[in-house]
């Protein structure tokens, strides 16, 4: 036997073996072309054509769209820091919430069965049935909150007429509303880490203070990263919360670019702008992404 | 783990780019598909038609269904119901996928951009195919007729007017306001005698918070747009209109911060005797009947500053140029315009009706709340019909909000409305 033959039969087997794995990865890449890249590129070209609401791109490229928002001081200085900072105040807060109820809800005790139920139940209504019910409460002199001050002999305020206070009611419903999702998340996060561990360090002498900040914390780092990042990206894309309680207004004033992309794209037919914001919060969403993770793994190691 | 974690990116870094690139293309496959399958020789009509109301819905539907009973052998109309809010969005979708429907319920601030895009056919020959133009009040037609083409029939049209809280008046001792003067003498008495009630309540969100200061705009003697097409908020009329709104507000004769209040949030003040006056349309003297029965209310005409305001607004049906089915369009809406349809319509709706043999009924005009707003929409002005209204609409809404929010001052406030209005115009 010629010792030559066998590792050329394994080439050409090494050479089939490949292309069937290409084979089977096309279904996956054709699938991904379509779902994620032709919406990414067709979004890219709208924002730089003319764009009709009815008739689709027209003519040649154009800086137009991107002329009358980058020009738009309503959407420079009000829209955009506007969705920054409610992106970060709904994810702060709800990680500050969902931290400890994750913890509380590790913990044995009676009742946690009912405890962890309950911390799950916004997430069984859809959220714009949530808002809506929010906006009841919220009502102007009619509401259930003002009807219960008026009980102490206070006069509350009309919630959501004012930037002042229905920004701040929005944040509270999308805390609200972004607590099941996170804690279940920190939860399965927590159960990963071994109880032996944890033993093993009280018996060393830490307490709960250390035993969360030296072995927790870093231990659950990862889990809670994804949940930093995947809430970032509902948060800043979240429509109902917002659309349900405003609208955006009064006059723009709780506006962030997704309802203020909508009213382009659906009300004022003005697609090509719409997709210009689009492509906005895309790159602010990717480089935060991008940024996030990368500064997450340096850490992890 | 740190595997796992990279994969994730790859995952999350995806995710965040198809949820922010999701554009106008996503909705286009929930709307197709059901209405579509013509495959059969009869020919059929899509109708997208619109919801007011649980109960005209169900009336729309069961007028479709007589109709296509009846007209067995020459095909049938499909009828599909959406949300007035849904409306535009699921149009924009439809059309620019090639799937008009062959007639629509419209808005008459849409019919203009559908119209300038070209998508609307005539309607000049209605007499020629069974829907008789000299039978509509006089008047409401024009609302559907963009530089002499008619494009739309009126399908609900309504009439504005003051609803007044009756007892209230009494008690105060005033009768129900015919000019402005009035007007804020009646609010200023009401809240001297009662106590916890604002004398008149005022509109400052969402849609048709423009309109609401279209009332006094109208009732100063301004206009929107001038004749030559531009802006006519610089006038000092429509600063007049605007320092009145204002002054209500200021005066505390109306509810507090009237920014946090929508059309039916209003309505509801009404109904719990919290507001005596507001100006709405006809559909509310049904609603009140029925969710407050006690209440002792009464209609009239929206006071000026000098002369009544008699706003009215149309819904508008229109037939897509694209329809390969216009003679079974037509037909369907002549079966559609019959007086004992439309009589139920009204019935159902609360609307005005458009044609002049139906409103006669007394069965309508027994009822002196619908007989006012029947008497009343001959009368009625309408908002101009423009490609860019809806813009411009918002424009006003926002200049409004800002002044009643106390941010500008009543000629800032129009001037930067005229200034949007005027690009918008061009």
């Amino acid at each position: 036997m010629p010792p030559v033959a066998a590792p050329l039969a394994s080439e050409t087997l090494r050479h089939r073996e490949a292309r069937v794995g290409l084979l089977c990865l096309a279904p996956a890449v054709a699938l991904l072309a379509i779902v994620f890249l032709y919406p990414i590129v067709s979004t890219l070209l709208d924002s730089v054509s003319h764009v009709s609401a009815l008739a689709g791109r027209t003519g040649g490229p154009t800086a137009k769209n991107w002329q009358s928002i980058l020009s738009d001081p309503a959407f420079l200085r009000g829209t955009l820091p506007r969705t920054l900072f409610w992106t970060i105040g709904v994810v702060s807060l709800t990680i500050l919430c969902s931290l400890p109820a994750a913890l509380l809800l590790q913990e044995r005790f009676k009742g946690r069965k009912l405890a962890r139920t309950l911390v799950l139940l916004p997430w069984a209504v859809p959220l714009p049935i949530s808002a809506i019910i929010w906006k009841f409460i919220f009502n102007g002199q009619l509401g259930t909150l003002n009807g219960l001050l008026a009980q102490f002999g206070i006069a509350g305020p009309v919630w959501l007429a004012e930037a002042k206070t229905a920004l701040p009611i929005m944040i509270w419903v999308g805390v609200w509303a972004s607590i099941p999702f996170t804690t279940v998340t920190l939860l399965a996060g927590l159960q990963g880490i071994g109880a032996d561990i944890l033993e093993a360090a009280s018996l060393d002498g830490a307490n709960g203070w250390l035993r969360f900040r030296a072995i927790i914390l870093p231990l659950l780092r990862p889990v809670l990263n994804v949940a930093i990042v995947l809430n970032t990206i509902y948060v800043f894309n979240s429509f109902p919360i917002i659309w349900v309680l405003t609208q955006g207004g009064p006059a723009n004033s709780t506006d962030t670019i997704i309802t203020s992309l909508y009213k382009q794209a659906f009300r004022f037919s003005q697609p090509g702008q719409a997709q210009a914001m689009g492509v906005v919060s895309f790159v602010v969403l990717l480089v935060f992404s991008a940024w996030y993770l990368r500064l997450a793994e340096k850490d992890t190691q | 783990m740190k595997h796992l974690l990279r994969r994730s990116h790859v995952a999350v870094l995806l995710a965040a780019g198809w949820l922010a690139g999701c554009g106008s293309s996503q909705n286009a496959s929930t709307s197709n598909g059901t209405t579509a399958s013509t495959g059969s020789a009869t020919p059929s009509v899509r109708f997208l038609s619109m919801d007011y109301d649980p109960v005209s819905s169900a009336l729309q539907k069961k007028i479709v269904e007589e109709f296509n009973a009846q007209n067995k052998d020459g095909g049938k109309v499909e009828i599909d119901i959406i949300p007035w809010n849904d409306g535009h969005q699921k149009l924009q979708t439809l059309i620019s996928g090639n799937q008009a429907p062959d007639l629509a319920i419209v808005g008459t601030r849409w019919m203009a951009e559908y119209n300038k895009a070209g998508l609307l056919a005539d309607l000049g020959d209605a007499d020629k195919n069974g829907v008789k133009t000299s039978e509509f009040v006089p008047g409401v037609l024009k609302a559907g007729r963009i530089d002499n083409k008619l494009v739309g029939l009126p399908a609900a049209a309504s009439v504005r007017g003051l609803y007044y809280n009756a007892a209230m008046l009494k008690k105060a001792g005033v009768t129900p306001p015919k000019t402005w003067a009035e007007l804020q003498t009646a609010a200023t008495k009401i809240q001297a005698t009662h106590p916890g009630v604002a004398g008149f309540g005022v509109q400052g969100k969402e849609v048709e918070t423009d309109l609401y200061f279209y009332y006094f705009l109208w009732g100063a003697g301004g206009d929107i747009l001038g004749a030559d097409g531009k802006s006519a908020l610089t006038s000092p009329a429509a600063t007049e209109a605007l320092d009145f709104e204002l002054g209500l507000v200021k005066k505390k004769l109306t509810q507090p911060q009237p920014t946090g209040y929508n059309r039916e949030e209003l309505q509801d003040l009404f109904k719990a005797k919290k507001v005596a006056m507001i100006i709405t349309g006809p559909w509310f003297a049904g609603m009140l009947k029925k969710d407050a029965p006690g209440l002792d209310f009464g209609v009239t005409f929206i006071p000026g500053k000098s002369a009544a305001v008699v706003p009215a607004v149309a819904d508008e049906v229109v037939m897509f140029n694209s329809s390969g089915n216009k003679e079974l369009a037509w037909k369907f809406l002549s079966y559609w315009y019959r007086d004992a349809n439309r009589l139920a319509w009204a019935k159902a709706s609360g609307m005005i009706p458009e044609k002049s043999t139906t409103a006669r009924n007394p069965e309508l005009t027994g009822d002196k709340h619908r007989a006012f707003f029947i008497a009343a929409l001959p009368k009625g002005r309408y908002v101009p019909t423009h490609p860019n209204w809806e813009q411009m609409a918002n424009a006003v809404s926002d200049s409004v909000q800002q002044a009643l929010l106390g941010q500008m001052d009543s000629n800032t406030a129009l001037q930067t409305a005229s200034t949007k209005i005027d690009e918008l115009a061009q």
